[in-house]
């Protein structure tokens, strides 16, 4: 049943009364005479075209929204991270501009005839009921993601890869400084992550890994989720926060880098020759090989956890905590490590980026939407003012499209 | 005897009516006896590039081609086209089927999707406007529609 020109009367009052807004002001900012909104409010004067824009602008709504029969549902994980609370303008402003654009890309990947991706790839548990069982879920679940993906012992390298193999979209924004990242998922908008552009890439990747922990355990309970200072006593954030640090760091992985680092001050080895099956022989001891290790080598230092974590990709800290828990450091040990901060990182500054953090580029949602828009253009699933109507919006000069010299 | 035809109505992208006025002596399309030219009235300046606005205002003023509004409600069914092309161009099929007029549009993409609304007969390019309604004009060059493009959007 399309929506009648009564309806959309009603309609329209109903915006202006929501803005507590006059007749004379929406008059003046139509250039209209009052009681020619009064009349197009009564149902007595249709609306046109360009006049249901404007007042689109006025109303700061989408002309879709304002002549669909039914409201359209926002996307499900903005309105759950909406309810969610005490959002700033920042984070608002960047949320609504990134679901805009997942919104777009869904479109055009439909036109395309992209299949849509679902969170079939997630596990279903029970909602930890303590902070301890939170961790050993989180700790189980890394090792069977990292077996699912056959990743053995190594480092994770490829993090927004295997993310995006999943056909979740990745973003960075700039979110206020408490917010690590966030993820949702909705018909119109597709899963995505997003993480706080404004954090070190170390810090990044460990939020995406973190999200991309939401997205496993939590995707199939609820549309979307931050993960902020605020609530990391929340036992779905420990959860997250166990699986992350066990995805990116496997025990045995971990153990045996540090082996080759370095060991006990002495080394023994027993040298097996065959001789001791022999009769006469068992008694005998073995040859054995020994040295020496370099001073200090047998405990871990500074230079030992930043090699740790540049292997793993993850911050000093993160990896100090994590040799903690594994027992490899005791406390004191932890905090004389911590205090080293300030020199991990002007050795980690000497040492230069690792080359897979430029993995990183990948996340990028402007990027990637553009290559659709082209993709769409080129297939004529659009047409040009579109495409240009999509640039806007990623806020990009619709002119560059312009030099693909694409003639529609 | 025949019974006098009324004159058609051609509803113009506004981006061929731009072409059109850039290739064609100045006021052919408003002295044209076969049919009458018009785009629809929804032209926002935000959903056209600055310096193609400033072209269609003159191109609208050099031709005299009539402007045309629909009821927004018109617009609801053509909403899921709204994946595809923007909203003027929405409003400039709605226009035409309002109206029962013809549309024409160099863009196929805006064709295709016009086809889907008007009768096919009534969906026409660029070159059928002036084959059509133009024929004592000069046949326009073979590259018109790439000329007239490559001319003011490349």
């Amino acid at each position: 049943m399309p929506i009648t020109q009564e309806k959309l009367a009603e309609r329209l009052k109903a915006e202006r009364t929501r803005l507590e807004l006059t007749q004379e002001v929406v008059a003046e900012l139509m250039g209209m005479k009052r009681p020619t909104i009064a009349q197009i409010e009564a149902g007595k004067r249709s609306v046109s075209s360009i006049e249901l824009s404007q007042f689109a602008v006025i109303y700061k709504r989408d002309v879709e929204s304002l002549l669909l029969e039914n409201e359209p549902e926002d996307a499900l994980g903005l309105l759950y991270l909406r309810n969610s609370g005490d959002l700033n303008d920042t984070v608002c402003y960047n949320l609504d501009k990134c679901i805009e654009v997942c919104k777009a890309a869904t479109q055009l990947e439909k036109l395309l005839g992209t299949p849509q991706k679902d969170v079939s790839f997630s596990y279903t548990l029970e909602r930890p009921q303590t902070r301890w069982e939170a961790v050993e879920q989180g700790m189980r679940l890394a090792a069977m993601e990292r077996k699912r993906l056959e990743l053995g012992t190594l480092p994770v390298r490829n993090i927004v890869e295997i993310i995006a193999q999943h056909g979740v979209r990745v973003g960075r924004y700039t979110l206020t400084d408490d917010v690590s990242g966030l993820f949702f998922l909705g018909t119109d908008t597709g899963i995505a992550i997003l993480v706080n552009a404004g954090h070190s890439t170390t810090r990044r990747l460990f939020s995406y890994a973190h999200e991309y922990a939401h997205l496993l355990m939590d995707g199939q309970q609820t549309p979307g989720g931050v993960s902020r200072y605020g609530n990391r006593n929340d036992l779905l954030e420990v959860r997250a926060n166990a699986f992350t640090a066990h995805f990116l760091m496997p025990d045995e992985g971990v153990r045996a880098f540090l082996d080759g680092l370095g060991g006990p001050t002495r080394q023994v080895i027993e040298i097996y020759d065959g001789f001791k099956e022999q009769a006469g022989h068992c008694g005998e001891d073995l040859l054995t090989a020994q040295r020496r290790t370099a001073p200090g080598s047998q405990e871990i230092r500074m230079i030992d956890v930043l090699r740790v974590a540049r292997h793993f990709g993850t911050s000093y800290s993160a990896t100090i905590y994590h040799l903690l828990n594994l027992k490899i450091i005791q406390k004191e040990t932890q905090e004389k490590l911590l205090k080293e901060q300030r020199r991990a990182e002007q050795a980690n500054k000497l040492l230069g980026s690792p080359q897979y953090l430029e993995q990183e580029t990948l996340a990028d949602l402007k990027q990637m939407t553009v290559n659709l828009i082209v993709e769409a253009w080129l297939q004529e699933k659009i047409s040009r003012p579109k495409a240009y109507e999509y640039m806007n919006l990623l806020e990009m000069d619709p002119q560059e499209l312009d030099k693909l010299n694409i003639i529609d | 005897m025949k019974p006098l035809q009324a004159m058609p109505t051609v509803v113009l992208d506004p981006y061929l009516l731009i072409s059109m006025s850039a290739t064609f002596p100045t006021g052919l399309l408003a002295s044209c006896f076969y049919a009458r030219f018009a785009v629809c009235d929804h032209l926002l300046p935000e959903d056209f590039l600055s310096e193609e606005y400033k072209q269609l205002m003159q191109a609208l003023h050099r031709e005299k081609v009539d402007t045309l509004s629909v009821p927004a409600v018109e617009m609801v069914d053509l909403l899921p086209m709204r994946n595809i092309l923007v909203l003027n161009q929405i409003a400039t099929i709605a226009v035409a089927r309002f109206h029962g007029y013809l549309f024409a549009s160099d863009c196929c993409t805006f064709r295709r999707a016009a086809s889907t609304i008007l009768q096919s007969a009534d969906v026409l390019c660029g070159r059928q406007v002036c084959q059509r309604f133009m024929p004592h004009y000069l046949t326009p060059p073979e590259s018109y529609i790439q000329v007239s493009y490559n001319t003011h959007y490349a």
